[in-house]
């Protein structure tokens, strides 16, 4: 081989073996992701599109601890001034702009750290919360959360969203079919959660519109898109999240979804008394407690 | 330089292909992830709670006096995915504890492997850093 500054002999350079490294890497990534895929017999399972009950497990995309997309729209003056008050303690390495840079310990403002509800759509975002469960009536999808041991109503009887609701941590929901897609249309949401694990702010004009799609029997696509002009200058469209169909709950030794509660008690002994940072400065007796 | 180059393409290469969306987690910051430890000792206490379950375990110190150290593990729903139960461990247990210690010496830890005597392991990914284990 030969370039314009000179030659260049490719058989014997250490380059090839470059090369050759990462092109092996590359496939064994690439044939690991194949084998990590569901397998194939369960796909043919029957199932009715429109029946989402039952037990879904998130998926690896988003993991957790994630925004809804790393395409997080500009923000209001309004919206950065909120945000300018995060102290928080998760970063995203995917989009590492859109998190504040991580705060002293003993700055940390997140509502969550003080039991204060998840609230929707940050509790599909947070690691340690990746189960949820539908229930379907007649009139009504029932959505519980493990995180929390909360649920939120989405009304299927047909009627409209109502003009400024009483704000809720949860929201106020309405949802019907359209194809074998079901649309969820939400507004009424308190602005003293957090929209994410990462600090992005929202106000009490957030609406949402969620798709969700059962694909086959065993997964769940949902997209949820964020609008509220008074924090961010566009929409916010989430990536494709991805939930597995569990016929009982990995997370629980009862196999139901967990009482998984932020207990205010427990929370402030872990932080003072094993978590380093907070226990430098408490030097508490850890033994016999 | 042309060596140097490689290293630099190789390296660059590297960390795109194996880079995930790494999360850091609340506390983190306080422990020596460069050091594993090795203990053996009784378990003074087990806690299966929210944020993290906890191994409360005494330990001899090179002077012969007991330290308690206070390990911290996944949450409890974490934990029974990866095969640990609320009763996994109880007061007066005798086990080895492998796990990075807190930094400037504290008696913490976190991400811990529990070695029993029988030969059983049980292992929590709380701190790990494993882009494909659960964390929380």
């Amino acid at each position: 081989m030969t370039t314009g500054s000179g030659s260049f002999n490719l058989q014997n350079h250490p380059i090839r073996l470059v090369f050759g490294v990462v092109a092996l890497l590359t496939l064994s990534c690439v044939t690991f992701a194949q084998i990590s895929q569901p397998s194939s017999p369960r796909k043919a399972q029957a199932f009715d599109p429109h029946d989402l009950t039952g037990i879904w497990v998130r998926g690896k995309a988003p993991r957790g601890n994630a925004p809804l997309s790393g395409n997080r729209p500009p923000m209001t003056p309004w919206g950065q001034a909120k945000f300018s008050t995060v102290k928080g303690s998760f970063t995203y390495s995917r989009a590492p702009g859109i998190a504040p840079p991580i705060a002293p310990e003993k700055e940390w403002n997140d509502p969550m750290l003080q039991c204060e509800p998840a609230g929707y759509p940050r509790v599909m975002l947070q690691i340690f919360a990746p189960l949820m469960r539908f229930l379907q009536t007649s009139n009504e999808v029932l959505e519980f959360f493990e995180w929390g041991h909360t649920w939120r109503d989405i009304w299927t009887d047909g009627r409209k969203p109502i003009d400024n609701p009483e704000p809720t941590y949860y929201g106020y929901s309405v949802g019907r079919w359209d194809g074998d897609t079901f649309v969820v249309d939400s507004n009424g949401f308190t602005d003293r959660t957090w929209t994410d694990p990462l600090g992005s702010p929202h106000s009490e004009q957030m609406t949402l519109h969620e798709v969700f799609r059962r694909v086959d029997h065993d997964h769940l696509e949902l997209i949820i898109t964020l609008t509220d002009p008074k924090t961010y200058t566009k929409p916010w469209v989430s990536d494709k999240m991805l939930f597995d169909w569990a016929p009982k709950s990995p997370r629980s030794e009862n196999e139901e979804l967990r009482e998984d509660f932020c207990i205010y008690s427990d929370q402030t002994y872990f932080f003072k008394n094993v978590d380093p940072v907070g226990a430098s400065d408490a030097p508490v007796k850890k033994k016999d407690q | 330089m042309k060596g140097r180059l490689i290293t630099f393409f190789a390296l660059a290469v590297g960390l795109l292909v194996f880079s995930g969306p790494v999360v850091a987690h609340h506390g983190s910051q306080g422990y020596d992830f460069s050091k594993r430890i090795t203990l053996k000792g009784t378990v003074a206490r087990f806690v299966w709670a929210n944020p993290h379950c906890q191994i409360y375990l005494d330990a001899k110190n090179d002077k012969g006096n007991v330290v308690n150290w206070a390990v911290e593990l996944n949450n409890p729903g974490n934990l029974v995915r990866l095969g640990w139960t609320h009763v996994a461990l109880k007061r007066g247990d005798e086990v080895t504890l492998v796990f990075n210690p807190g930094r400037e010496g504290k008696p913490v830890g976190i991400c811990a492997d529990v070695l029993f005597s029988d030969g059983r392991k049980l292992h929590s990914t709380q701190g790990c850093g494993a882009p494909e284990e659960p964390e929380g």
